[in-house]
């Protein structure tokens, strides 16, 4: 066991937990994940009068040690294991001083722990404001553990935390011998004694904890497990019984408490968050509301993000060129522009568009308001195998999958949380916008009408369409074959709407936009590097006879040498490996009207999908990246042999279909593996978005042949 | 008169007499919902998909099957 003094803080969800410890923490905080589950765990550190390191840990919120959720149970595994890495040597229990009776149920379930416990009272500003009184001495009389008042709006309170923290871990608090709270005459049986002198714990509430939990607890060893399940069977101990008991007899001890200690205002009008509600949520105006707010969210992501975006971009294009003229040409001056830097720019791209939706979504989390569209959609989302939440990630998925796929993490439930990640990337996403632009240009006419409209437009809503009907179409097959891990439950505290406090938004943002570049990072990193390879070498043979018979070429045209170029590069990247990939691949993708320069695209827009234009322009080789020049040259573009355009109707809707499908994006990869905490599921994704992909666009190219 | 939740109405009061699930019942409990208190429909979603309940001052909402295991008596319309 390290010897670093571990602090963990616990509350109930909406206790203002994570405002106090971004208070205690700073910007000393970094999120990891708990062994075996994929649940964060928060921790933070601060340094201590004696110098000393304080190691902060911020559980999960919930209402009791007997868990429903994946994060939950992580809480009772933490305190049911005195001798785990992650037991703590003090206890910061976080209460709603507006609503102190609702929130001491845990709070007594630790004190029986026998764990040192200080007891913060949060929000003690909304409690003034609702007039209610705390006898603060009583309280700690009546508890035996010591109380403080705090105010994470305006960090009152906080100081005297760390003080008594400090004073705490030098020896200088005594603790009150606390009163239990367990009520053994509720057992009738001598069941817990058995226990504990079974598994030799002194604790009688640890001993029933281990008795509910053997099943799932990990710090058990098996020969535990069997002795508690032999223990359980012939006393037929009744579990859920039990635990009702239990939790009906503390409060009955924590009622009777709270009357004495506080005193609030009898009359309990209707609130202002009522109030609100009946318009936010309201049957009819509330989703309205909500696809409103989720329409700005968009456009934001969209807009806002734009400008940042091209600064990267030209930024990074700048760096390579400034690079490519100081260093000395060669491989590792091209590994470093081409592979690298284009690989880091491909992820630092990102970063506006997360944080501008972390910054949003956090912004409506904070406020009270994500609740209400839980509530709202949860029914809908239900017939998809989804969360409420779901809804917010097959929103902002239409703006980018990385941000969408990152802002699941709140859907409790492990089932609706991967069937929402596994679907996400079906939502036509703003990378594929140039794509669509390009090939809907060479299927019709700009000025092409469907009955009054456009019909440019009218297909690339149709393309959007099939994206949002494939994706529910999944999530609906998944809730089928899907197993949950825990029963699916809704049954959600709608908190008070309060002003988000800037500093917990702003630790959001960074923690999600440092999460994406820190884990997605090296993926995409590797795979950049991994991409350029192909397309820059081959068998240094062929490659040779490229670059002598551009030149040729050249000479016998009288190609200027910025043509030279671009016609070397096309003739070098057909020799590369990725071109050979693309031949090899040319029989599997013949079927749906794709040829080997197509198959080169498929391969390199695994960078990211708007890549297939830039290697279309430099098969072709244009020169220029520019849309409509790219498309003039993919519309005259003929099959040597045949001289039959390639590029006919088939070909490009078959093609478009793909796009529609495939997951060709190595940062939604990334970020799948990130957030599901395994290979298994993005290479599952991978292969069945393939094999989507692959058979919709054949039935297309079939059908229209 | 007896009624599970969700065929209550809203703007009425109820009392929990009993609740048909242990698992409903439990997280119930642990919000400091038990039975013998008072609750309050605020409202429901389009289709009555899910309903969203006052209780002992907090504001819960349920799914549809949730509040179907949950028995109360009309206190008040």
């Amino acid at each position: 066991m390290s010897s670093t003094f571990k602090i963990a803080l616990l509350g109930n969800p909406n206790c203002g937990k994570s405002t106090i410890f971004n208070l205690l923490t700073g910007l000393n905080q970094k999120v990891g994940n708990f062994p075996g589950v994929t649940v964060d765990k928060k921790t933070g550190s601060f340094k201590a009068s004696d110098n000393s390191t304080i190691q902060i840990i911020d559980l999960p919120g919930t209402y009791s040690l007997y868990p429903n959720s994946e994060d939950e149970k992580v809480v009772t595994e933490i305190l049911s294991n005195p001798g785990g890495p992650d037991y703590p040597d003090l206890l910061l229990y976080i209460a709603d001083a507006s609503n102190i009776e609702k929130h001491l149920l845990l709070f007594t379930q630790a004190v029986d722990l026998n764990l040192d416990v200080v007891l913060l009272l949060n929000m003690i500003d909304v409690a003034d404001h609702k007039n209610i009184k705390i006898d603060k001495a009583r309280l700690e009389d009546e508890f035996k553990v010591p109380v403080f008042p705090i105010n994470g709006r305006n960090s009152g309170g906080i100081d005297e935390i760390k003080n008594y923290v400090n004073q705490f871990k030098a020896g200088n608090h005594k603790r009150l011998k606390a009163t239990t709270y367990f009520n053994y005459a509720a057992h009738g049986s001598n069941i817990i004694e058995e226990v504990s002198s079974e598994m030799k714990i002194e604790n009688a509430y640890l001993s029933k904890l281990w008795l509910h939990h053997y099943s799932w607890l990990q710090h058990l060893s098996p020969e535990q497990k069997d002795k508690l399940d032999n223990i359980a069977l012939s006393a037929k101990f009744e579990n859920v019984k039990s635990q009702i008991e239990d939790t009906l007899s503390r409060f009955d001890r924590i009622i009777p408490i709270v009357k004495r200690c506080v005193s609030q205002p009898a009359t309990e009008g209707v609130t202002r968050s009522e109030k609100y509600d009946k318009v936010l949520s309201h049957y009819l105006w509330g989703p309205i509301i909500f696809f409103s707010i989720m329409f700005l969210v968009f456009q934001a992501i969209y807009t806002w993000a734009e400008l940042p975006m091209t600064w990267i971009e030209d930024g990074f294009i700048a760096l390579s060129s400034v690079i490519q003229e100081q260093l000395p040409s060669g491989w590792a001056t091209d590994l470093l522009t081409e592979g690298i830097l284009a690989g880091l720019g491909g992820i630092v791209v990102f970063v506006p568009q997360i944080a501008i939706l972390f910054l949003l979504i956090s912004l409506l989390e904070e406020s009270g308001y994500m609740a209400r569209a839980v509530y709202m959609f949860d029914g809908l989302m239900q017939k998809f195998g989804l969360n409420g939440r779901s809804i917010v990630a097959l929103i902002s998925g239409g703006a980018c999958a990385i941000p969408a796929i990152m802002s699941t993490r709140t859907i409790g439930n492990w089932k609706e949380r991967m069937i929402t990640i596994m679907v996400t990337p079906l939502i036509s996403c703003s990378a594929r916008i140039p794509i669509y632009t390009v090939l809907i240009g060479l299927l019709v006419s700009s000025d092409s009408k469907w009955g009054p409209f456009n019909l440019q437009g009218v297909i690339f809503m149709g393309l959007y369409l099939t994206g949002i009907i494939s994706a529910l179409g999944l999530a609906w097959i998944m809730k089928l074959f899907l197993k949950s891990r825990d029963a699916s439950a809704l049954m959600l505290e709608l908190p008070e709407y309060k002003t988000p406090v800037a500093r917990n938004v702003f630790f959001t943002v960074k923690e999600k936009v440092y999460t994406f570049v820190s884990e997605a990072g090296k993926v995409i990193l590797i795979i950049s590097v991994a991409l350029w390879f192909l397309a820059s070498y081959g068998p240094a043979d062929k490659m040779a006879a490229a670059s002598a018979q551009a030149r040729n070429k050249a000479a016998q045209n009288n190609l200027n040498e910025h043509e030279l170029n671009s016609l070397e590069a096309s003739l070098k990247l057909e020799s590369s490996y990725a071109g050979i990939f693309g031949k090899s691949i040319e029989p599997a993708i013949e079927p749906l009207g794709f040829d080997w320069k197509i198959g080169i695209s498929l391969l390199t827009s695994f960078a990211a999908r708007e890549v297939f234009v830039g290697t279309m322009s430099t098969i072709y080789s244009v020169g220029s990246e520019d849309e409509s020049s790219v498309r003039q040259k993919l519309a005259e573009a003929t099959d040597p042999q045949t001289g039959v355009r390639v590029y006919t109707f088939a070909t490009t809707l078959s093609l478009l279909i793909f796009y529609i499908f495939a997951m060709q994006c190595m940062s939604t990869f990334a970020i799948v593996k990130r957030e599901t905490k395994s290979l298994k599921w993005p290479v599952f994704q991978f292969v069945l978005f393939a094999v989507m992909a692959y058979t919709g666009s054949w039935i297309t190219y079939s059908v229209l042949t | 008169m007896q009624l599970t939740l969700d065929k209550g109405k809203i703007g009425c009061q109820y009392n929990i007499r009993s609740v048909q699930s242990d698992v409903v019942a439990s997280k119930l409990m642990a919000m400091g919902v038990r039975a013998g208190a008072t609750l309050r429909i605020l409202r429901k979603t389009w289709l009555g998909r899910a309903i969203c309940i006052k209780s002992e001052g907090i504001v819960i909402a349920l799914r549809h099957n949730e509040a179907s295991v949950i028995i109360v008596e009309i206190l008040s319309k």
